[in-house]
């Protein structure tokens, strides 16, 4: 066009180079930051597979559980999941996150006064031995003290007081480390729910799966919590709204279909299940 | 003895040996420009370095216009073996230029750009946070933020992510350094020198979710980078990464001898792993080396089959093997007819700087910058020189090394298995400037 001739055109020409900021003339990076959407509602979940783990489509089922109880209740909670304790026990009790989704996390007294702790899953737990090191099992029945000659393999964070007091050895590790110095002889004994522990045998031992063994009876039981946090400006109001879609999740039975859809029939779902009255 | 006899003789001598039709030919030195006695100079130094006890034996290998015209086994490969010019060393962390070419070779089809985030294709790693010390005296040592930007797969190549390995621990003391470290080793990720029992998928996925040491593109320190990009290449490939390695690098460049698992008829020709203290203590490894955050596992080379299947440093291979990678990477991008990378590619890949203003100084100095998976010197103003500005270089932790001079035309290699790493530093430069001063044209 000849823009001398035609002033108006030549004004919105030179408005449209004003307005524009000069990062959309330019050649900027392809990769920005305003790629990322903050939210303040973030749920931060630790690994825990089958129950949390990015590996299953819905997140596993104590993530599915809690995105159905949040979609129910319209409350908008993006969950992440990480694969470190640490980063989880960072966001929730110093970046004050809504909410943390987990087992076997440990809170001291101090920090559990600022916490809501809504159970989602009981996770009956189960010790394991390697046979070729230990064919006749060990001498398990329900006392820790008769175990005080072997070593116990916990997790990272597991509270581990009950085998320190009965004198039993303890080495950490997450749950594949574990397998593998069970395997090595280096812990005689780990724990963990039967779900979890089979997700790893299938996944990495899967030639000598058979050659791991439960122990009887069962090690106790835990609990897999949503733990809301009183810090978090919306963290108790939300604590409640979610026990009260979880309980309403139970009573219209749509806890034990996923469940069930999850885990299959049999005793499995009982023995993960919160008591359904 | 008749043709059946010679044929069997010649079937049998393929299986067992790494060359089908005898070892590879040498040329005349001077016919490459080269000076034979200058060249012998090589033999003396190596035997010297055998004869302290520094290592246990070599292969050394230097070609010049294409052509092989140094090439010497020397010593021990196990005890009571003698080193053998097929003898397959662990390269470990010259995988990475392998893995690189791996993924350059995707670039070419137009399955991916090296500006994409690495999320588009490991959904992991988006929205990735970075750890930040915080003034003494706050509430927190530490805070995570949101990354000035995403981790981009030319970041992986260049080391430039802002990921980490755990054993320069051992050698930089920095509280980030140290926080990021622990993280890394609180979920389970290990170096890959003693390897796991898990997918490289499974631990690339962990990995992204932790944070990163500093924001990507501002830092140029040597990671895991180049795990995820093996990992990389199974995704885009949708091919388990020793088998793309197979069908698209080491078949094509007919390299017979390189394998992430070894085969069981080849197991005798692994060489052994030996500790020196460089003053005449050598004594073979037998089990684990851990020192403090550097854990290596000599011995899983003999493991036959396996799950875990890294770019950073899995593969077994010879020096005659990694002679004709090297000699792809100078023909700019083609050997014996095959192409398998463009010239513009290896061109991108040698470019002289990829990092701005950090400097590759981890195995070299200042003055050398990182290309797309090797050391490139950038000037002759600093200590290691390696003959010539555009020498690209890189090693591994068992003390093998290759380096390729574009300008002279001339590979030098050089295979060892010998352990502390750094230790060698010295033979190697020695030997550099042994195989450029022989350069007689």
């Amino acid at each position: 066009m000849d823009i001398k001739k035609r002033p108006a055109r030549l004004a919105v020409l030179l408005l449209a180079i004003a307005v524009c900021p000069a990062s959309v003339w330019a050649t900027g990076p392809r990769i920005k930051q305003d790629l990322f959407t903050p939210n303040a509602n973030v749920i931060y979940a630790l690994d825990f597979p089958p129950f949390i783990t990015t590996e299953l489509a819905g997140g596993g089922i104590a993530i599915e559980l809690v995105n159905t109880v949040l979609q129910a209740e319209k409350i908008n909670a993006p969950i992440n999941t990480l694969p470190s304790p640490r980063m989880l026990a960072y966001y929730i009790l110093q970046e004050k996150a809504l909410a943390a989704v987990g087992g076997h996390l440990h809170f001291t007294a101090e920090e559990q006064k600022s916490l809501v702790f809504v159970p989602l899953l009981r996770l009956q737990e189960h010790y394991y031995v390697y046979r070729p090191k230990h064919p006749q099992g060990l001498p398990w029945q329900g006392d820790l003290k008769a175990l005080a000659t072997y070593v116990y393999g916990a997790n990272q964070k597991e509270d581990v007081a009950a085998y320190q007091q009965a004198g039993v050895k303890v080495e950490t590790g997450n749950t594949l480390t574990l397998l593998e110095k069970l395997k090595a002889g280096q812990v005689d004994f780990i724990g963990g729910p039967e779900l979890a522990i089979n997700w790893y045998l299938d996944r990495n031992f899967a030639a000598d799966k058979d050659k791991f063994s439960k122990l009887e009876p069962n090690a106790g039981e835990g609990t897999l919590f949503i733990i809301f946090n009183k810090k978090h400006p919306q963290g108790e109001t939300l604590a409640k709204q979610f026990k009260k879609g979880l309980a309403a999740l139970i009573a219209n039975g749509q806890y034990q279909a996923l469940l069930e859809k999850q885990l299959g029939g049999g005793d499995a779902v009982s023995r993960y299940s919160l008591p359904l009255q | 003895m008749n043709k059946r006899l010679w044929l069997f003789l010649a079937l049998f001598l393929a299986q067992t040996t790494g060359f089908g039709k005898g070892p590879p030919s040498t040329v005349k030195p001077e016919s490459v420009g080269l000076s034979a006695p200058r060249l012998r100079n090589i033999d003396r130094l190596i035997d010297q370095h055998i004869g302290e006890k520094k290592i246990a034996g070599a292969v050394v290998l230097v070609a010049r216009k294409g052509k092989i015209a140094y090439f010497r086994e020397a010593g021990l490969a196990d005890t009571g073996k003698p080193m053998q010019k097929d003898t397959i060393f662990r390269v470990v962390s010259m995988t990475k230029p392998l893995t690189s070419t791996a993924i350059m070779l995707l670039y070419e089809e137009g399955k991916l750009l090296l500006s994409d985030p690495v999320s588009k294709y490991i959904p992991e790693f988006k929205d990735p946070k970075v750890l930040e010390l915080q003034p003494e005296g706050s509430a927190s040592e530490y805070k995570l933020v949101p990354a000035h930007r995403e981790i981009s797969i030319r970041d992986l190549l260049t080391h430039t992510s802002g990921l980490l390995y755990l054993f320069p621990n051992n050698y930089y003391h920095e509280r980030e350094r140290q926080l990021v470290v622990d993280f890394y080793k609180e979920a389970g990720i290990t170096d890959g020198f003693c390897r796991p029992n898990e997918t490289i998928g499974d631990m690339v996925k962990r990995l992204a979710r932790l944070p990163l040491y500093k924001h990507p593109g501002e830092v140029w320190d040597y990671s895991l980078a180049s795990d995820v990009l093996g990992y990389l290449v199974e995704v885009v490939s949708g091919m388990p990464f020793d088998q793309f390695m197979q069908k698209r690098v080491f078949g094509p460049l007919k390299m017979r001898d390189s394998h992430f698992y070894i085969p069981k008829e080849k197991l005798g020709r692994v060489a052994a792993v030996w500790k020196s203290d460089w003053q005449g203590s050598l004594n073979k490894v037998t089990g684990p080396m851990i020192d403090r955050d550097l854990a290596l596992c000599p011995s899983d080379a003999y493991a036959l089959s396996g799950k875990y299947l890294t770019g950073g440093g899995n593969v077994l291979s010879t020096a005659y093997d990694y002679y004709r990678f090297a000699q792809m990477l100078l023909n700019k991008g083609e050997l014996d007819g095959v192409r398998l990378l463009s010239r513009k590619t290896v061109e991108l890949m040698t470019a002289t700087n990829h990092i701005g203003n950090f400097d590759a100084t981890f195995l070299h100095d200042h003055g050398w910058k990182f290309g797309l998976g090797f050391a490139i010197q950038q000037d002759r103003a600093h200590d290691v020189d390696a003959g010539d500005v555009g020498v690209f270089e890189w090693a591994g932790i068992y003390s093998t090394r290759f380096s390729v001079d574009p300008k002279e035309d001339k590979i030098t290699i050089f295979m060892s298995q010998t352990s502390p790493f750094n230790l060698h530093f010295n033979l190697w430069d020695k030997l550099l400037v042994l195989s450029g001063s022989a350069i007689n044209d």
